[in-house]
């Protein structure tokens, strides 16, 4: 690690106008993540487009504050609402609205946000110290060990595939499909692009997120509106910060949770749901107070909170290093940085270390604005959450349509956003998971160039992706999530077919 | 719902099968791995897949499996759900028509009438302030054109 190109990033990033930068697009990240139903991805997506005018390093701190921003935001509703605003704030729920029906939505609020601010930066350290060193292992990687990461990240994906493998496989499928329309990477001719025009540089990640995540949304949100179960009450915010005795209470579950953050941010396809949860039962587990978790424990909140934080720069160290991202979010961020045509991977840390070490330290100062703008703003938020729906809704429809059609001025990816926008709103209610979808397009150009690549290496010759020991492993392990994977659900649809039966 | 999946598993199989005979016109003996393998392996595992789904379907299997977390669609779901998608295509095509400005008036101002919001003066300042607001932010913050319309220009 550069500690005087880290150094001079701080100073760079310490400019007004950057400061200016990460201050609006936490506090943008945070309203998103706020509102009921408005999820990360859809933040990132969304904001993406309206980054693209700036120069690469603010463009990137804009979308890192505006990640770190909605993640902690969803802590918001789900402690003044009882409703997650994000899917990793449930967790955050079971204590937070607890403590919020108890007239201490304040001190939730504020234990929150400490703990997310914490958990942040730590995983932000962890990231600038770990990348760099990974990103020297990952020098030495050639096609086979490429597409044997690309495979092992596709099977990690299994484990977002909701209650059905099958239709979780089907959703990689249908995602590693849409890689294949336009230009293809080996010869540069085209594929399936019957005849138009419009499909030939292919269908991008942005429109594709939009739809899936956003109008698929707004598809539930009218339906949940027009059937009248969108019911919103407004909670009162006071006495933000803990006393130095609850403090003294939340630090160790505070401490561990960012550690299990971070560590289940780093292996891509493990969302900061799953970190929360994990950071929850372990709190919930090693607490004195442990009979209070579910009715307003404090340590619940910041356990959960710090878990799911704690992902954000696990996340990215898979990101930067080798461009496999660690879940949705942080495929869209790849997505922000490609088109500011920079290449993600090792090569971004040999040849763009003026790119690279800004981000660290843009990602180090958005944790610590996150903190404090959660904690000044958060009588401001406490009122944003419950603004109605019937105003918000058309809002979002208009920046999703502004979302897909500004990354390439386009009306055809507007469409393309509203085609997905259909499908998304199929696959959640039809128990497919959308979050594969959007990973297995990011990763499917790396899985059949590495793949074309090292088979022409061994002459066409399967036998070339057990050549190395590195490749052979990360085929194997694949191999193995999926096995275990199927094993697992087997006994337990076993298990809920005998409960069923009695 | 049990329909239902018989349709869903049945369209990946023809999916499946249509891209498996159609990825074969980039197939070329120049390469080791032609441009056609990619998709053809792909389109192989959805068919593998929807047959396994087909197979558990016709021995029931699949009832536990299949149980959705939303709440099942009904007339008014479906119709709520039409309403909006119109909407939006709507709004689509009258941006290609009348460009951004226009478009995002009357779309802001009906949707929020349509989700029930019945203060029209409300409705229309909203509408306005969100149009010429995002407008103004592409023109002079970010520089960046918005549909101006076939019909009208702004």
């Amino acid at each position: 690690m550069d500690l005087s190109l880290l150094f001079h990033s701080f100073l760079l990033i310490l400019e007004p106008t950057n400061l200016l930068i990460i201050g609006l697009s936490v506090t943008m990240g945070i309203i998103i993540g706020a509102l009921p139903g408005l999820t990360v991805v859809m933040a990132c997506a969304l904001l993406v487009p309206l980054t693209y005018g700036f120069p690469t390093i603010q463009s990137f701190i804009s979308l890192l504050g505006i990640y770190c921003g909605a993640v902690y935001g969803g802590s918001v509703a789900a402690i003044l609402l009882g409703i997650p605003g994000t899917p990793a704030a449930a967790a955050t729920m079971l204590d937070g609205f607890a403590l919020s029906n108890r007239g201490e939505a304040g001190k939730a609020l504020g234990i929150a946000c400490i703990a997310s601010c914490c958990a942040g930066i730590f995983s932000a350290i962890v990231m600038t110290c770990l990348s760099p060193q990974v990103a020297k292992i990952s020098l030495l990687f050639g096609p086979v060990e490429y597409f044997g990461l690309a495979f092992f990240a596709l099977s990690i994906l299994i484990l977002l595939s909701g209650r059905s493998l099958l239709k979780g496989f089907t959703a990689i499928l249908v995602g590693l499909l849409c890689t294949t329309i336009g230009v293809e990477p080996l010869t540069g001719g085209t594929r399936f692009i019957f005849g138009s025009e419009a499909l030939i540089p292919g269908i991008g990640l942005i429109p594709v997120a939009v739809g899936l995540f956003g109008f698929s949304q707004v598809f539930e949100d009218v339906i949940s509106l027009r059937e009248g179960t969108s019911e919103r009450k407004r909670q009162k915010v006071k006495n933000l910060m803990p006393n130095r005795a609850e403090l003294k209470r939340i630090a160790p579950h505070i401490a561990k949770s960012s550690l299990i953050g971070t560590f289940i941010g780093v292996i891509p396809g493990i969302g900061p749901e799953t970190a929360s949860f994990i950071g929850y039962a372990e709190a919930k587990r090693s607490s004195r107070n442990s009979l209070n978790f579910g009715k307003g424990a404090i340590e619940g909140v910041a356990a959960s909170e710090a878990g799911n934080n704690g992902v954000t720069g696990g996340a990215m160290i898979p990101m930067l290093t080798l461009g496999v991202p660690g879940d949705a979010p942080t495929a869209i961020l790849l997505g922000g940085l490609m088109l500011h045509g920079l290449t993600v991977g090792p090569m971004l840390f040999r040849d763009n270390l003026d790119i690279v070490y800004p981000i660290f330290a843009g990602f180090i100062v958005a944790n610590v604005f996150m903190g404090i703008i959660g904690l000044i703003l958060a009588r401001f938020f406490a009122k944003v959450v419950s603004i109605r729906q019937e105003i918000l809704l058309p809002i979002i429809c208009v920046f999703c349509f502004i979302g897909a059609y500004a990354t390439r001025l386009s009306m055809f990816d507007v469409g393309i956003a509203l085609v997905f926008g259909v499908i998304g709103f199929y696959f959640n209610r039809n128990d497919y998971p959308i979050s594969p979808v959007l990973v297995a397009i990011i990763l499917g150009p790396m899985l059949e160039m590495n793949m074309a690549n090292a088979l022409n290496i061994g002459d066409g010759s399967f036998a070339v992706f057990f050549s190395t020991p590195a490749g052979a492993f990360l085929i194997g392990l694949a191999v193995l999530n999926i096995i275990f994977s199927l094993i697992k659900r087997s006994r337990n649809q076993k298990q809920t077919f005998d409960n069923a039966t009695g | 719902m049990k329909t239902l999946n018989l349709i869903d598993a049945l369209l990946y199989l023809i999916l499946g099968i249509f891209i498996f005979f159609y990825a074969r016109i980039y197939s070329s003996d120049h390469y080791t791995t032609s441009p056609a393998f990619f998709p053809q392996m792909i389109a192989t595992l959805m068919i593998i897949f929807s047959s396994i789904r087909l197979v558990l379907w016709f021995l029931n299997a699949s009832q536990v499996d299949d149980a959705s977390g939303a709440a099942p669609m009904n007339g008014a779901r479906y119709r709520s759900f039409l309403v909006i998608v119109a909407c939006l295509a709507g709004y689509f095509v009258c941006n290609l028509l009348a460009g951004f400005l226009i478009s995002t008036i009357l779309f802001v101002t009906f949707l929020m009438r349509l989700l029930g919001n019945r203060n029209y003066l409300q409705n229309v300042l909203f509408a306005l302030l969100i149009s010429f607001g995002i407008s103004a932010i592409f023109k002079w913050v970010l520089v960046l054109p918005l549909p101006s319309g076939s019909l009208l220009y702004f």
